[in-house]
């Protein structure tokens, strides 16, 4: 049992490249076998590491380049996921501003028909008021424009704020022309 | 390991592998060509030593990189690039060879062949190498604890690290190898226990579980 704590303190001190214990030493003195054990681990030691490298076939060049051709195919590879995903995740928001436009656009309609309907189906649309109160509506349906668009504007980034101003400026736009249109009875033919 | 640093870029040779990692991190292609100059000689002679394929310990050293650039993120400052790189080399290999099921290696049998005793001990002397038969002999966990100690001249806590285990596994891991090879070598030209040798791996056992 003694040779066996011997032992163990033999393959430590191996491991730890520290010398022998004092008592270790002294024990091998009169240990045949535990001197025969240590001999042998250092043997078997002085080949492992004489021979690690020895024969090993040489094949360096090639595994360099291949392994650096492979890790610029994994950067070009990333790069090309990063942009498709990129892109793929900029399709909606290109089509946010006119989506936004059309609703803008639809809630407008719907909302003059309600405030101003008909007289009938295919008849002449009555507009009452004369030709300022109906600027001062349109402004006011301009001013509701501009506040759905810098609400919407709000959510989403700044080109497409920019994008939303542009849109009601267009809106804009257009008001003052069919107001130029307006016939000075304040009447609108309704053509469907 | 000898000559481990390639004169491919030489003045780089001072900077730490953990600036190396931070640089290559921060997305510098050549930081990590400078990591690969340093240990793709490693790889491949651990590989190659542990499964004497050389078309295999090229494809799975080009595949440890790899996949250590992929994963560049995940290492850690402070921790060790190389531990790092053994532990996906070993997994790597281990799992291409759970799938495999084989290796090209097969031990010599020297003494079946009907040759002179002689002749045998001398042919033995010059083909058979250390690694050759720790190979052959030992198991993965065992060869490749031989192999960082001994190849990669790693302290007990960076085998520990590479292999994800304790540093008194790894002591009874290098304790075992070294006996079982011992014990295989009795007879040659090296003077290996005898008698004692066939008992110290219960008596070490013994003493480890205490």
């Amino acid at each position: 049992m003694l040779c066996a704590v011997h032992r163990r303190r033999i393959s430590h001190a191996l491991d730890s490249d520290t010398g022998l214990p004092v008592a270790v030493e002294a024990h091998m003195r009169s240990c045949a076998d535990c001197r025969e054990y240590y001999e042998a681990m250092r043997g078997v030691e002085t080949r492992l590491a004489d021979e690690a490298w020895q024969g090993l076939p040489e094949a360096l060049d090639g595994l360099h380049s291949g392994i650096m051709s492979e890790v610029r195919s994994v950067t070009e590879q990333d790069a090309a996921e990063h942009a498709a995903v990129a892109r793929r995740s900029s399709l909606p928001l290109a089509w946010l501003p006119v989506a936004v436009a059309a609703v803008v656009v639809v809630v407008l309609g719907f909302a003059l028909w309600i405030r101003e309907p008909g007289t009938g189906s295919g008849g002449p649309v009555k507009v009452n008021g004369s030709g300022e109160q109906i600027a001062a509506r349109v402004g006011f349906y301009e001013e509701g424009v501009r506040n759905a668009v810098s609400g919407a504007g709000k959510a989403i980034d700044g080109p497409l704020e920019r994008e939303m101003a542009d849109l009601g400026r267009d809106l804009a736009a257009t008001a003052d022309f069919l107001l130029g249109c307006l016939p000075g009875d304040g009447s609108v033919r309704n053509d469907g | 390991m000898p000559d481990m640093v390639s004169n491919r870029s030489g003045s780089r040779a001072a900077t730490s592998d953990s600036e190396l990692v931070c640089e290559a991190q921060a997305g510098s292609l050549s930081s990590f060509e400078e990591l690969v100059s340093r240990y793709e000689r490693g790889i491949f002679g651990f590989l190659v030593r542990r499964y004497g394929n050389v078309a295999d310990a090229t494809d799975l050293t080009q595949s440890t990189f790899v996949k250590a650039f992929r994963c560049l993120h995940q290492q850690r400052s402070g921790s060790s690039f190389k531990s790092w790189l053994f532990t996906i080399a070993r997994n790597l290999a281990i799992s291409h060879y759970r799938s495999v099921r084989e290796t090209t290696y097969e031990v010599p049998d020297f003494v079946s062949d009907g040759m002179d005793p002689s002749m045998v001990l001398d042919r033995r002397e010059t083909t058979e190498t250390v690694w050759s038969v720790a190979r052959a002999l030992l198991p993965e966990a065992q060869f490749s604890a031989l192999w960082l100690r001994y190849g990669e001249d790693m302290s007990l806590r960076e085998i520990g690290s590479a292999m994800r285990r304790t540093e008194g596994h790894v002591k009874v891991l290098l304790h075992r190898g070294r006996a079982r090879l011992a014990r295989r070598f009795r007879g040659m030209n090296m003077n290996t226990g005898g008698a004692a040798l066939d008992r110290i791996e219960e008596a070490h056992d013994a003493v480890c579980r205490t």
